[in-house]
């Protein structure tokens, strides 16, 4: 379902953050180098092989800044590999950074058209889900002002909500999102499980090891962008523990 | 020239495939600028108007010019001029201020320089709908065959500013600075294009000069049918759809080249 082949992704890396021409300009006036020095290319994912079968539930586990949120982006095509390639049948979407992407000036309801379109819905499938949308975030309220008006729970539970109204394929998670309150979480939490039990395939990136071991039937370990384990989640996450 | 030609059908595809994305961020701007009251409607509706009046008002008596019509004048070669500086000027923002949605989801990147480009037109033609209407009223001039060409002109100006916005995008994603020149520029550029003034009345060398500016000629070509009543000359229109099809050509060979990298930079 999901074929990763050879796949390396680098980043530049740039020491002084800023992206200036005026810069550029002066230096190369004044012959200095120090610009080009201060970017480098740093290798977030290194060759990087395997795939994921129908059916499976896929952990991706690995220590901070090893690569799996990375890797995700690349496997979603938001992120093209610097080498390789990504094979992907089915449809996929990517619950990640979930709260961006939200125009702060717009309405809730201009937000979930706007984002609901950007997945993918028609305009008929978004009139039908509007309603659950607004309920379920718990928005009736707020839903026409703008969004730079809502608390950030109030933002998170709504992109979550926009987010998992998508029933896609192959899904891919990156940690169990904390939404909100008390209340919003539990329900978030069992919305995520239906989402989960009706996709043909799901590719988890999580800290919690309990769950990986409950959860996966298959997982990997990343260390420093570099595949050092595949197989049963038992053993990867006992591979982990011992990096 | 076939694989150009492909890309593009390609594109078009695309977009077409997000076009209710369009829709969507197309009318919630335009309902942001409109909406707020009956007022905005209306001041968004004459502000153009009363602007270019207070303008001509100044400069007529600043130049004594005798032009019997200035006012025609005056506004269609601005409004077209407006239309394209709002689109340049907010060229450099079309990647960098959609961040958010090109880091959660890809998205073809051409998408938010359609989505610029229509919202400036539709405001464009909101604004010289209005104007044209008045100037019928006020007999600024007449309805003529000429105007005929005037959406073709458009459309030819949009093909313009479409390549300009992609290559000021994505340069703006490399070099932060660009925004702090280009207002400038298109300042400055405002100024240097006959839209205050008539080309004639200009010292014979500085008409030279002026024909090396782009814009000279899509105002003129826009300015034509409005003002005399009369289809632009031939060799006008056709700088004016060269110019176009080269920007719009390099400005999508530019997009394609940086589609995937600009999220890196951002
Ligand atoms: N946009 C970027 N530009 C440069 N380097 C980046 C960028 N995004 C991530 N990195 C680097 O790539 C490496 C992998 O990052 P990534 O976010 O994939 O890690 P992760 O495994 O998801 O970590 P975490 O467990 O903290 O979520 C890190 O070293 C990080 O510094
Ligand atoms: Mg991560």
């Amino acid at each position: 379902m999901i074929n990763i082949n050879n796949v390396s992704l680098a980043y530049t890396i740039h020491h002084e953050r800023s992206h200036s021409l005026k810069e550029k300009m002066i230096n190369l006036f004044h012959k200095r180098k120090y610009v080009e020095q201060s970017e480098e290319t740093f290798w977030a994912l290194k060759n990087l092989n395997f795939s994921v079968h129908e059916g499976e539930q896929f952990a991706i586990i690995g220590k901070n800044g090893a690569g799996k949120s990375t890797l995700l982006k690349v496997i979603s095509g938001i992120l093209k590999p610097t080498k390789g390639s990504v094979e992907v049948n089915g449809s996929i979407q990517p619950l990640i950074e979930i709260a961006a992407g939200f125009n702060p000036e717009f309405s809730g309801r201009e937000n979930i058209y706007l984002n609901g379109y950007m997945l993918g819905f028609s305009r008929e499938q978004l009139k039908a889900k509007e309603k659950e949308i607004i309920d379920f975030s718990e928005l009736e309220n707020f839903i026409d002002v703008p969004v730079k008006y809502y608390s950030s729970g109030m933002s998170v539970r709504l992109a979550f909500t926009i987010a998992t109204s998508v029933e896609p394929e192959i899904l891919l998670l990156d940690e169990m999102i904390s939404a909100g309150d008390a209340g919003f979480i539990k329900k978030a939490r069992s919305r995520m499980e239906s989402l989960v039990k009706r996709a043909k395939g799901v590719v988890i990136v999580s800290h919690d090891l309990q769950l990986v071991r409950e959860f996966a039937t298959r997982a990997v370990v990343i260390d420093k962008g570099e595949l050092v384990f595949d197989g049963d989640p038992n053993q990867a996450v006992d591979k982990y523990l011992n990096l | 020239m076939y694989s150009f030609a492909q890309t593009v059908k390609k594109e078009f595809l695309v977009l077409y495939k997000f076009r209710w994305v369009t829709y969507s961020f197309v009318s919630s701007n335009l309902k942001m600028r409109y909406k707020r009251s009956v007022i905005g409607i209306f001041w968004s509706m004459l502000g153009p108007a009363l602007n270019y009046l207070i303008m001509g008002l100044v400069f007529s008596l600043l130049a004594k010019n005798s032009m019997p019509n200035y006012f025609a004048y005056l506004f269609s070669g601005a409004a077209f001029y407006n239309l394209m500086a709002a689109v340049i000027n907010n060229g450099p923002y079309v990647f960098i201020h959609n961040e958010g949605y090109i880091k959660k989801i890809y998205l073809p990147k051409s998408l938010f320089v359609v989505n610029l480009v229509l919202m400036e037109t539709i405001n464009f033609m909101f604004s010289v709908g209005t104007l044209l209407l008045l100037g019928l009223i006020f007999n600024q001039y007449e309805l003529s065959l000429s105007w005929l060409i005037l959406p073709f002109v458009v459309l030819f100006a949009i093909l313009f500013v479409f390549g300009l916005a992609c290559i000021l995008g994505v340069t703006c994603v490399y070099f932060r600075d660009i925004n702090h020149i280009l207002p400038l520029v298109m300042q400055a550029s405002f100024f240097a294009t006959p839209i205050l003034y008539a080309v004639e009345a200009l010292p014979e060398n500085y008409q030279k000069l002026v024909r090396l500016n782009p814009f000279y000629y899509f105002v003129e070509t826009f300015r034509s049918p409005i003002f005399l009543g009369q289809l632009p000359p031939l060799s006008d229109l056709g700088i004016v759809i060269g110019l176009s099809l080269l920007s719009f050509v390099i400005g999508l060979i530019v997009l394609k080249l940086f589609d995937n990298k600009i999220i890196f930079k951002l």
